[in-house]
């Protein structure tokens, strides 16, 4: 007998009462070749469509599904999709990325510096068109990119897988023409001894004496017409700076030390109120004073503490000492005051020494003579 | 809609009889039935069902219920006797 339909799906079933199921079963569905092996036992067909259906309504029944098959023409080839989906998959993978793989999927751009990526890609991107890379003329991208950037003295495109990279160098500008030049100024107090000018307008000459933010070199140039051409200044100049150092003597010398005799007072406080006091005649002529405060105890409902005041007495002893016992030690300390001002690579071309006196006093300069350069 | 049946009926004047069950057995192989009930019984030798007013019995070999549906069904099978009580 030929079917009505090529799909369906075969349940096996055990129950009891079938007819009364398939009564209930055949006023939703169509039942298709009924076969009841024994009395509670089963075969049945229904469209494939409704093989869900069948199923939910045969287990809310407790219906024993024993097997549930599926045939028909749309059941295999769904099968067969299922069963070589994996290679269906890769196969179609690898199409797809042997399509995609035909087109620029990025743009790099290598090589720029003032001109940002983005400039770059949208001139790019406007010349690529489809993104199809067999049809992607490099040599007009690069001229569109080169006229495009007045700026740019080099452009190269190449094409590695999907990135298209657009490698650029950009014009060297040289500091001649950048505009905005300092001048050269003295970063110190000294004698000019040597000076070579290489670019722009000298303010100094040698034997001059300078002084620390004094300009040496302007940075410029004047024209036949006499106007102001900017330029960067270069010269190497040379100079002496005298560097200082001093120290003072005074032949007499006062000295204070405390004489070990004391005074002690106590007092007693709770809080800020004084409750107890031992207080003594100070006679000292001179002292120090140390205050000492102590709890007395270790709880805040009657904080009691001692305050405890000591003076100390202090008496002066004068001394004399001659500069010439000591004038080896002070011009020492004076050179190492100077030496202390001096950098790391400075040449040392001359030292002094001055003393000047007055009254007790005695005052050590010790100059030193460095020569520094500027530039070269 | 021409009805094959009803067009028997009309021309047999049994218009009582227009609104209840049809048997058509094709060469004692396929009966066909309308306007069944519900299924009483089914075995491969003997299969009834409920019609309007009674039961029909089919007998015979090897029977098999190749349809069935709300109110139609096919039996395929060596049918030997169709009897409605």
């Amino acid at each position: 007998m030929k079917k009505e339909i090529k799909n369906f799906c075969q349940f096996e079933i055990k129950s009891l009462n079938q007819e009364n199921l398939f009564n209930e079963l055949s006023k939703k569905v169509k039942i298709y070749d009924l076969d009841r092996k024994e009395k509670d036992h089963s075969f049945f067909k229904v469209k494939l469509i409704e093989m869900k259906r069948v199923e939910k309504e045969l287990k809310e029944k407790n219906i024993n599904i024993i097997s549930i098959k599926k045939s028909g023409i749309f059941n295999s080839l769904i099968t067969k999709i299922m069963s070589y989906g994996l290679i269906v998959g890769l196969l179609f993978g690898f199409i797809f990325f042997m399509i995609q793989a035909q087109f620029i999927r990025k743009i790099e751009v290598w090589g720029n510096d003032r001109i940002s990526d983005y400039d770059i890609t949208e001139v790019v991107k406007k010349n690529i068109y489809s993104g199809y890379k067999k049809n992607i003329d490099t040599k007009k991208i690069e001229n569109a990119v080169y006229n495009k950037f007045q700026s740019l003295s080099f452009v190269s495109i190449s094409i590695y897988g999907q990135t298209l990279i657009v490698n650029v160098k950009e014009e060297i500008i040289p500091d001649e023409m950048k505009g905005n030049f300092d001048p050269i100024i003295a970063t110190y107090d000294g004698i000019i001894t040597n000076v070579e000018l290489i670019q722009g307008t000298l303010c100094v000459k040698e034997g001059e004496i300078i002084q620390a933010g004094q300009t040496l070199v302007k940075p410029y140039i004047l024209n036949s017409n006499g106007e102001e051409m900017p330029v960067k200044p270069l010269a190497k100049i040379e100079f002496d700076v005298w560097i200082n150092g001093e120290a003072i003597h005074n032949s007499f010398k006062q000295e204070i030390f405390k004489t070990g005799n004391t005074l002690t007072q106590n007092e007693i406080y709770v809080g800020n109120l004084k409750v107890y006091e031992k207080k003594l005649t100070n006679n000292f002529k001179d002292y120090v004073v140390e205050e000492a405060n102590e709890n007395l105890t270790k709880n805040n409902i009657l904080p009691f503490f001692l305050k405890t005041t000591t003076y100390y007495e202090l008496s002066t002893k004068t001394t004399q000492e001659k500069f010439e016992d000591v004038k080896d030690e002070i011009i020492l300390k004076a050179k190492e005051n100077a030496l202390q001002k001096i950098e790391e690579y400075d040449i040392i071309k001359e030292e002094n020494v001055t003393i000047k006196q007055a009254g007790n006093l005695s005052f050590v300069s010790y100059v030193v003579t460095v020569s520094k350069t500027i530039g070269g | 809609m021409f009805n094959f049946f009803s067009e028997i009926k009309k021309c047999l004047k049994y218009k009582s009889i227009s609104d209840s069950y049809n048997l058509i057995n094709i060469s004692g192989t396929i009966l066909y039935v309308e306007g069944h009930l519900g299924l009483t019984l089914i075995s491969k030798e003997k299969i009834c069902f409920k019609v309007k007013n009674g039961r029909v019995s089919v007998e015979g070999e090897n029977l098999n219920l190749v349809e069935l549906a709300d109110d139609t069904l096919k039996i395929f099978g060596k049918i030997k006797k169709t009897e409605a009580v």
